[in-house]
């Protein structure tokens, strides 16, 4: 690679622009996305219009949907473009009195929402492994201190085990401005670390003109693992799906969606 | 064997004596026949057990601890290359046949009967005597990760200083890669068959193993254990053995040291006992 990779914070920040092609190309997945999150709690005793924290929320693609279907709804992010992304759909879908939207990190979501409690917290899109596995706990243990009694979660997280049976090295996306992606993948197995290499370029004719790389790192969680991290921090692991379209976790799916109570 | 009154017999496992004592104690005939089977992999395994030792500064004619050793098969021949060996295991049936083997052999390792999960009670007075620890042939993971944690805490108590640990397990990504829920192998006319699941909650593989004679056309059942276990990535085991004060140097896709790869079926970590600074 000739380029230095870039830190997380930098993908978010500095190369935010880039990153939001990414956010922008799950938006026409979201609304069917927030309806499973939205039956998953359901089914787990959430009332109609109750309280959810998204953290993190990106552009709020499942925020906004779920504000849609009359949950009172905040988001915490830690890229003010995304949050600014975010507000541009509240507008535009007019769910102004349902969503609150706040710049914040994750690590320290309680302090950002200090003395408030959600009915439930989701935590979606593989927003964990960033940093070390104490942290994520940290985080879980927040979010645990940020719901009611009854409170529920969700955390969505890549599955470990699908990566390790099928996951092929080299994945390739184009995007309609003519972006196209490349990324190069790695699994640590003494780690259990996830080591992808982004290589954006713009398509000029046939040529592929390279605009910038990105590195990004994040610890993959088995399904037994990830239930004992959720322990750890005070939850109890009550179902789990493996899509959202709630189909059971094998290893032939691609995500982890677990579910956890307080109660 | 303790006498259970009727109430207190349910249909819950926790009443039933755990599926080591069955395999081990009560059914030891059939496994020993599964041990003699493994013998002809011993001299070479044990090999490649030196070498790994020896890439770490470990020769003979220093101590090793074989726990658990079953038949003996690897401390008639690691006895053979100049290691002063003790096995410890708790079948008698087992330990009976070692000793036949090391008369056999021409060898003298030391034999001794103990639980694994007391493996230090077993060997009063010697904390700090061994050079190198093994544990081969997926021999921990059948209590709880609590129990494996406490064993490598006992095999660092018992590790001289610098001495290294090896660990030879199933390697459990290849199971994630390649499950095959059905296994099937004859010894003779003894036949095992395996049914298996993996249960990625807990990450352990549980189901019964069925035993057979075969006479004629027939399979006559002798015996069907629940044979569950946990299986550890390697990350997860590099990570226990640490906790219990070990320092991972080396993580391999068998005792020939290949390289770890998802398709390997064994898992081999290799850990010294470092100096605490």
């Amino acid at each position: 690679m000739g380029e230095p990779p870039v830190s997380m914070d930098d993908l978010f920040l500095k190369h935010g622009d880039l990153f939001l092609k990414l956010h922008e190309q799950g938006l026409e997945q979201s609304e069917s996305e927030a309806k499973a999150i939205a039956t998953l709690l359901k089914r787990h005793g959430l009332a109609d219009g109750g309280t959810i924290l998204d953290a993190p929320c990106g552009i709020g693609r499942h925020a906004i949907h779920l504000a849609r279907m009359g949950y009172k709804v905040a988001g915490l992010d830690l890229s003010p473009l995304y949050i600014d992304r975010a507000n541009h759909y509240r507008q535009k879908l007019n769910v102004g009195d349902r969503l609150e939207l706040k710049v914040g990190d994750l690590r320290t979501v309680g302090t950002e929402f200090r003395g408030r409690r959600f009915d439930a917290a989701i935590n979606m899109w593989q927003s964990l492994g960033y940093w070390d596995e104490g942290t994520d706990e940290t985080i879980l243990r927040q979010l645990h201190d940020l719901t009611s009694e009854t409170g529920l979660l969700i955390v969505d997280v890549l599955n470990r085990d699908n990566l390790v049976k099928h996951m092929t090295s080299f994945g390739l996306t184009r995007f309609d401005d003519g972006t196209e992606q490349h990324e190069m993948r790695r699994l640590d197995y003494e780690t259990s670390r996830l080591d992808l290499i982004w290589e954006f370029y713009r398509r000029e004719g046939e040529d592929l003109k390279h605009r910038s790389t990105a590195r990004v790192r994040f610890r993959v969680y088995a399904l037994h693992e990830l239930r004992d991290l959720l322990r750890r921090a005070g939850w109890k692991a009550v179902d789990e799906v493996g899509s959202f379209a709630l189909e059971p976790v094998t290893a032939e799916k691609k995500r982890l969606i677990v579910v956890a109570s307080k109660a | 064997m303790a006498v259970l009154s009727p109430s207190l017999i349910d249909q819950s496992r926790s009443h039933e004596s755990h599926w080591t004592d069955q395999l081990f104690l009560d059914h030891a005939d059939i496994f020993l026949r599964i041990h003699e089977e493994a013998l002809e992999h011993a001299e070479e395994q044990s090999r490649q057990i030196a070498a790994i030792l020896e890439r770490w500064g470990v020769r003979p004619p220093v101590a090793v601890l074989d726990a658990p050793c079953g038949i003996g098969r690897h401390d008639v021949h690691l006895t053979k290359l100049g290691f002063r060996v003790t096995g410890l295991d708790f079948a008698p049936a087992f330990l009976e046949r070692a000793r036949r083997l090391a008369v056999e052999t021409g060898t003298d390792p030391e034999f001794v009967r103990g639980d694994l999960r007391t493996v230090r009670a077993a060997l009063p007075g010697r904390d700090g005597t061994y050079s190198a620890i093994l544990n081969v042939w997926t021999s921990f993971g059948y209590w709880s990760d609590d129990v494996d944690l406490d064993l490598f805490r006992q095999y660092y108590a018992l590790a001289a200083p610098g001495g290294l640990l090896v660990l030879d397990t199933v390697n459990r990504d290849m199971i994630v890669r390649s499950f095959r829920p059905h296994g099937y192998e004859e010894w003779g006319d003894l036949v095992h068959i395996e049914e298996r699941r993996f249960d990625l909650r807990t990450s352990w593989i549980v189901g019964p193993w069925r035993f057979f004679t075969r006479r004629d056309n027939d399979l006559i059942h002798r015996a069907t254990i629940s044979v569950d276990h946990r299986l550890y990535a390697a990350h997860e085991l590099k990570r226990l053995v640490e906790a219990a004060g070990w320092t991972t140097v080396g993580i391999f896709g068998g005792l020939a040291m290949e390289p770890l790869t998802p398709e390997q079926p064994r898992l081999v970590l290799v850990a010294r006992k470092d100096e605490p600074s």
